[in-house]
């Protein structure tokens, strides 16, 4: 069983494409990050962290009458910005900036871990950094 | 079944111990609690391993039932508060980084070079650099190291028997740094095939060499050479997955076995002449208290190493993909330096992994995400560090105790740790960052990061100094020979023997007192 529903699932996917966004290379989700984040989720036992911090980002763009996945990007980050700095209203289930620097630093887990940990596909990420592995 | 002799751990020290007593004709039973992994089994993966531990480390301790305490805090194997290195058939050496330093001469004779500050247990040893030497050529020789001359600071040796690792792009530009600013340099001495030996093959610069285990099974460990040699002897019998409880005494205090415990819990006592601890700093002192052996100085002096590490970035692409990454060291700063005690090595790093590099070098000017961070990441290519373990001053007071409440799953207490290193380890560790720095600037390197080091506990992959050796039991727990005051027939044959613990990594030199400690109880058998 998946520990998000597809809801909270959508909202993932928008998020961790801005801790990571596209440019020249992909974004987060493009390399498999979500799918990455699904699998640790389960097995660090975080379902309960994330389940909250998604809800609560939905619970703050409703305030400006969307989900979180149908905002632009740039309302995206402003949301993401004030839970990193501790500015959004109360209402969350686990702390915004808590919940926001776990998202951050998993994402960049799966991001530029190896390609076996699901996060990284054909290891795009390394070859953007420039590392590259021989034998 | 009575044995000859038992040893406990396979690590560093002890798969030399059991070594040299099969090979002198005694039966040994090797006894270790963590697995017996091939370097196939540890697993390449940059989320788990003895670099980045957060989620797991590829060998043993498991993660559940294992914790220690820290100042009362609880930790699991994984954290940095439990303070680890590797349990597996081979110890540490299974997945160490191979830097195969000689401590200095003057690190042998710290207290009377430097004076003991106040508050520090600071002291000499009772053996010197000469003493040792022999062994020292051993441990290059039998467990094989790749290297070139030594640093002038250094005495003179027998070179070593296979030539260096060849000097990567980032160390060429070091060397010029070094030269601009009068230093002197060597290459680092590595415990690694840089051509084939023992019936193994030569590095293929794969990169992944600290915290993971090697697949030419090129890294010279325990595991690899003298763990099979005495296995060959028909009279070793390795149980790994087998952990050591308590030791048994008789009356007159002399230790007649110890008292195991397997994966299915079943307990097993096992009879010898002789019993040769070699658990680790931690491990050992923990051991030894369990079983109410040896005096109040058991598990005092706990000691590491402080780092003193500077990053910073070239303005063109430096990396060159080639491992181990590793490949000059200056010993410029080891001693002599004005106000401070002590010192330490320096050299460039292991190859950085992008993850790693993600999690420690950011700086606080960028974000932790979006496109600043993204665009941060891209200048991988031209990060450089360098740094180096720097000589701690002990402190009686940063010690091993066992814990009156928490037990391991096996249900014995387990260690707790407490204290925190002498403040001169900060102050020389202040010392060493500059030069750390200045040597960075030297090589062209731009927006150099170091930290602020504060007062803490320091143990870790280095820890050592519990069973300090000595003449007086007192503030000693071992004697010249390495046998436990008070107890005729119980050795310690790892790195808790070290009076300090050296501005080198410490590897080199516990195999060289467990070469010397073999020889020792096999001569006077
Ligand atoms: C990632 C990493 C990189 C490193 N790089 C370097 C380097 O480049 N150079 C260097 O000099 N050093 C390095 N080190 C440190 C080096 O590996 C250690 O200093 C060395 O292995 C310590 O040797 P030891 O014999 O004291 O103990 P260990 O090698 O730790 O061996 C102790 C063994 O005893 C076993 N044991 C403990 N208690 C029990 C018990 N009760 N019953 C049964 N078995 C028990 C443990 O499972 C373990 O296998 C590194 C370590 C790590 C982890």
């Amino acid at each position: 069983m998946l520990p998000l529903n597809e809801d909270q699932i959508r909202t993932l996917t928008s998020a961790i494409d801005r801790i990571v966004p596209a440019d020249d290379y992909p974004s987060a989700s493009d390399l498999g990050c979500a799918d990455f984040l699904l699998v640790l989720i389960a097995s660090e036992g975080l379902s309960e962290t994330y389940r909250a911090g998604l809800d609560g980002l939905n619970l703050e763009s409703q305030k400006l009458g969307q989900k979180f996945s149908d905002l632009t990007p740039e309302a995206q980050d402003s949301i993401l910005s004030l839970c990193e700095k501790r500015r959004v209203a109360a209402g969350w289930a686990v702390s915004p900036r808590k919940f926001f620097t776990l998202l951050a630093r998993q994402t960049v887990e799966g991001y530029y871990a190896d390609s076996g940990n699901g996060g990284n596909r054909g290891e795009v990420s390394w070859r953007m950094v420039g590392f590259e592995v021989r034998g | 079944m009575k044995v000859d002799a038992i040893v406990v751990g396979s690590g560093a020290g002890g798969g030399i111990a059991a070594c040299i007593l099969a090979e002198a004709g005694k039966s040994v039973l090797l006894l270790e609690r963590g697995r017996n992994l091939a370097h196939s089994d540890v697993p390449r993966d940059h989320l788990r391993n003895h670099r980045l531990a957060q989620y797991g480390h590829g060998t043993g301790p498991e993660l559940d039932g294992n914790p220690r305490l820290l100042n009362g805090r609880r930790y699991r194997p994984n954290e940095g508060g439990y303070n680890n290195n590797a349990s597996a058939v081979g110890g540490g050496t299974l997945v160490y980084g191979m830097q195969a330093w000689r401590f200095h001469p003057l690190d042998f004779r710290m207290a009377s070079t430097y004076g003991i500050p106040e508050g520090s247990s600071l002291a000499d040893w009772p053996i010197s650099y000469e003493d040792l030497a022999p062994y020292y050529e051993r441990a290059e020789w039998e467990i094989g190291v790749a290297g070139e001359e030594p640093a002038p600071q250094m005495p003179l040796r027998k070179k070593y028997p296979m030539p260096g690792v060849p000097r990567s792009k980032k160390a060429k530009t070091l060397e010029l740094g070094c030269q601009k600013l009068g230093w002197t340099s060597q290459v680092t001495p590595l415990l690694l095939n840089s051509v084939p030996r023992g019936g193994r093959e030569a590095c293929t610069q794969c990169q992944h060499c600290v915290g993971f285990g090697c697949p030419p099974d090129a890294k010279n460990g325990t595991h690899n050479t003298v763990i099979p040699r005495a296995l060959a002897t028909g009279r070793c019998t390795l149980m790994a997955e087998t952990f050591v409880k308590r030791l048994i005494k008789s009356k007159g205090g002399r230790v007649t076995g110890v008292v195991t415990v397997d994966n299915e819990g079943i307990e097993t006592r096992h009879e010898a002449e002789v019993v040769v601890l070699a658990g680790g700093a931690i491990e050992t002192a923990r051991l030894m208290l369990n079983s109410k052996v040896g005096g109040d100085a058991v598990g005092r002096n706990l000691q590491g190493h402080y780092y003193a590490v500077a990053a910073g970035y070239m303005p063109e692409p430096i990396y060159d993909g080639l491992g181990p990454g590793v490949s000059i060291s200056t010993l410029e700063f080891n001693h002599g330096n004005e106000g401070v005690i002590g010192g330490g090595m320096m050299s460039d790093d292991f190859i950085t992994m992008p993850i790693m590099f993600a999690k420690s070098f950011r700086p606080s000017s960028v974000p932790m995400w979006g496109q600043a961070h993204k665009d941060w990441m891209k200048k991988y290519s031209r990060f450089m560090q360098v740094g180096g373990p720097i000589h701690e001053i002990p402190s009686s007071e940063c010690r091993v105790g066992v814990s009156g409440s928490v037990r391991d799953k096996y249900g014995v207490p387990v260690a707790s740790l407490s204290g925190t290193t002498h403040p001169e380890t900060v102050k020389t560790t202040k010392f060493m960052f500059q030069r750390a720095k200045q040597w960075l600037e030297a090589s062209g390197a731009e927006d150099i990061l170091i930290r602020e080091p504060g007062l803490h506990l320091s143990a870790g992959q280095h820890q050592a100094g519990t069973c300090r050796m000595g003449v007086d039991p007192r503030d000693s727990v071992v004697d010249l020979r390495c046998r436990v005051h008070g107890h005729d027939n119980l050795f310690v044959a790892d790195s808790s023997v070290h009076v300090t613990n050296g501005g080198f990594n410490p590897v080199l030199t516990i195999m060289a007192l467990a070469f010397r400690t073999g020889d020792g109880i096999v001569g006077a058998w």
